[in-house]
């Protein structure tokens, strides 16, 4: 009875033993694939928060959206923006730092387009800003990812995008939810009736903006408007928020579709 | 060392019966409630030592714990799982408990230990529930207290109390932290120590009902040591190795993205030994099925001994005990299975598909596709588009055409899906899933919904070939 009880015994701490070593064999790879798996995962979540915050001004592809920000993905800010500014630490810590705690003042001397000169807003929550710690290390592994095409050991083509027809519906129906989804907090476009709101009705744009300008077709006029809200006023409305910029908050295939919405 | 001397030997009885200590009899249920109570103690004392508990901080040192950590994975997922396992012994332990009708006369304030032991492991999981700071636990335990919220008079301020603030902060964090720790552990040792002295020195395990009568051979002693204790040891040891190989090779403790207060997730689901609460939610109003109705079947469980004072009888001696029993099971069953997301609030279908093809939390099916397949390009497909060649993501497209044919079952006309593949950087591709439909109106006006996910090579699955790949 004993005899079997210890058989048991020892059985079964073999069996533990037995399982335990597995795990251990196996241990040193397992931390490499998950902490690999973890960098691609912390990569792909910069990308997605990128896409949300800071594609407006520095252009979905790191590419800088003319005076609003500076390139992020080309070989100038992976090989020279260090000396320029005099950043004694790494390029990941300038990206966090100046993510972190944005800018006193522009380090470029470019223009906003809305008279104001555009400089770096502090991100980070305690700043006064929107982002996690966390999140603001993810877009920074997202823009140091940029270093292979930056600086030319590696080529990505560029997909072609298919042109939108703006006679398409389905563009135009595109256009009709951005629109709900960006403009109509100030414009309404339905009904004519003007309300408290800050913009002008658009229901009847197309017409307007025909021939509003000397050589200017309605599309142009349309376009240049939402990039620059300043750039032409109706009588009547209030001059829109500095902070108002319509335009970049859209993709190009977005403003497209929404400029064919209203110039239907 | 004489064994009477000894004090391990001193807090357990020197000898059993032979009859009551049987497999059959107990099934070694509370032996295995222990020995997940011990295991859960250590592997916490372990965890203790990586966990940081600020919002700050507490995220990142879980996810340490897999990257960093050599055997952190293992120690949390078997903390994870050991605690489940726990609650799902206690439950069964009950249920033996209840059926053999042992709860009677002198096991009377023992069985009421056990039901406040079972509160408290439900406190211990709930509590450690919120403690890896991911959107799962954030919103689970969020709505979890809000019930508390409800109480009349007092619920707020209560709700404060606990949760530190209105809502989840550093404050709750350190809270809850504590209560898993310290607080519902002392609370559960004492309520282990007066239920094991009980069952140990008082009255000892209930013998099995049997109308002959215990043999001679049942009758009979068995010793602590060497006997029962080596088959303790047996029995933890398999347990332990049966747990280990499971945790490593089968299960992973989830963990969501980082707890966001500003955004509320696609599906919050409570864990599935409170999914009975969630589902009895819908039925009624946050303080009666919150508050009223757990505290009414704790109430009916404590009193359950001292309202049932007959003499042990066979549970098919006893007319009132099977449908109870019966009932009880089947209305936790069925509250449970009500409380599954799928009887929650309708989900319109294009979301419900868009969600399902690029997941909030968790894998895609995208991620499981050998990376290299995924061709930059734009792919326009609908019900007829066939794989035409064999491959993963072909196959994945032509699951999502059928995915997206299905729409048309939900009054969507003449649906279509766009997939756009981009290289977006290095090993980090750009997918665009877009689906464009024409409406019931009677313009019928085209509509579009898209989502997008990035996708790096690091985390896609290794090779899985197969044709069941599909949205």
């Amino acid at each position: 009875m004993i005899q079997r009880a210890m058989l048991a015994a020892v059985a079964s701490a073999a069996l533990l033993v037995a399982s335990l070593l597995h795990v251990v064999s196996g241990e040193a790879e397992r931390l490499q694939r998950d902490a690999a798996s973890r960098a691609g995962a912390v990569i792909e979540r910069g990308a997605t928060l990128y896409g949300l915050h800071c594609r407006t001004c520095h252009g979905s592809r790191g590419e800088g959206v003319g005076q609003l920000g500076p390139a992020l993905g080309d070989g100038q800010f992976f090989t020279k923006r260090l000396q320029e500014v005099g950043w004694q630490s790494t390029l990941r810590e300038y990206v966090v730092s100046t993510t972190t705690h944005g800018r006193l003042m522009g380090t470029r001397p470019i223009y906003a387009g809305n008279g104001a000169t555009a400089v770096m807003p502090p991100w980070y929550e305690e700043q006064g800003g929107m982002l996690r710690s966390d999140e603001i290390a993810a877009i920074a592994d997202f823009v140091l990812n940029w270093q292979a095409t930056a600086t030319g050991q590696l080529e990505l083509k560029r997909l072609a995008l298919p042109e939108q027809n703006p006679q398409d519906p389905r563009t135009i129906a595109r256009g009709e939810q951005v629109f709900k989804k960006h403009c109509l907090r100030c414009h309404e476009a339905a009904k004519g009736g003007a309300s408290a709101l800050a913009g002008p009705p658009l229901a009847n744009i197309a017409t307007l903006a025909n021939g509003r300008r000397e050589g200017m077709t309605a599309q142009d006029y349309i376009r240049e408007s939402i990039l620059i809200p300043a750039a032409y006023r109706r009588e009547g409305y209030a001059a829109p928020d500095k902070g108002q910029d319509c335009g970049a908050v859209l993709t190009e295939s977005e403003l497209a579709a929404v400029i064919a919405f209203l110039s239907r | 060392m004489k064994p009477h001397q000894s004090f391990l030997l001193h807090i357990r009885p020197q000898s059993f019966a032979a009859e009551s200590a049987a497999f059959l009899n107990t099934y070694y249920l509370g032996f295995f409630s222990v020995f997940f109570l011990v295991l859960e103690c250590v592997t916490g004392a372990v965890l203790m030592v990586y966990y940081v508990p600020t919002p700050e901080a507490a995220y990142e040192s879980i996810v340490r714990l897999g990257t960093e950590v050599a055997f952190g994975a293992m120690i949390r997922d078997l903390h994870r799982l050991g605690g489940e396992g726990m609650i799902v012994v206690l439950l069964l332990h009950m249920l033996r408990v209840f059926s053999s009708g042992s709860y009677r006369g002198p096991f009377a304030f023992t069985w009421v230990t056990g039901v406040l032991l079972l509160v408290c492991t439900l406190g211990l999981a709930f509590s450690g529930y919120l403690l890896p700071w991911d959107q799962l636990a954030y919103w689970a335990v969020t709505i979890g207290t809000s019930m508390v919220d409800t109480i009349p008079g007092i619920g707020v301020d209560l709700g404060v109390l606990l949760r530190g603030g209105v809502e989840f902060g550093a404050d709750g964090l350190l809270r809850f932290y504590l209560l898993h720790i310290a607080v519902l552990p002392l609370v559960a040792l004492l309520l282990l120590a007066v239920h094991y002295y009980r069952v140990a020195r008082l009255h000892g395990i209930a013998p099995p009902l049997s109308p002959r009568g215990p043999t001679d051979q049942e009758k009979a002693k068995r010793r602590l040591f060497p006997d029962r204790l080596l088959l303790d040891l047996t029995l933890s040891m398999s347990a332990l190795a049966v747990l280990v190989v499971v945790v490593t090779t089968f299960y992973d403790a989830p963990l969501e993205h980082h707890a966001d207060p500003r955004h509320t997730p696609a599906h919050t689901r409570a864990p599935w030994f409170f999914l009975w609460l969630q589902g009895a939610l819908k039925l009624g109003d946050s303080f009666s099925m919150g508050v009223l109705f757990p505290l009414f079947c704790l109430l009916g469980l404590l009193a359950l001994p001292y309202v049932d004072r007959l003499p042990r009888r066979p549970l098919r001696q006893r007319p009132l005990a099977l449908p109870l029993l019966v009932g009880g099971v089947l209305l936790f069953i069925g509250l449970s299975v009500l409380g599954l997301p799928r009887y929650g609030v309708a989900v319109n279908p294009v979301a419900a598909l868009l969600e399902e093809v690029a997941p909030e939390e968790g894998r895609s099916a995208l991620h499981s596709l050998r990376f290299d397949t995924l061709r930059q390009g734009v792919y326009e497909i609908d019900g007829t588009f066939r794989a035409q060649r064999d491959d993963d993501f072909a196959w994945w497209l032509h699951g999502l055409g059928q995915a997206t044919a299905g729409l048309g079952a939900h009054g969507y006309l003449e649906p279509r899906s766009v997939v756009v593949v981009e290289d977006w950087q290095a090993e980090l591709k750009r997918i665009t899933v877009r689906m464009h439909w024409l409406d019931g109106s009677e313009e019928r006006r085209p509509a579009s919904a898209e989502k997008v996910i990035y996708l790096h090579r690091d985390t896609a699955e290794p090779v899985v070939p197969g044709k069941e790949g599909g949205a």
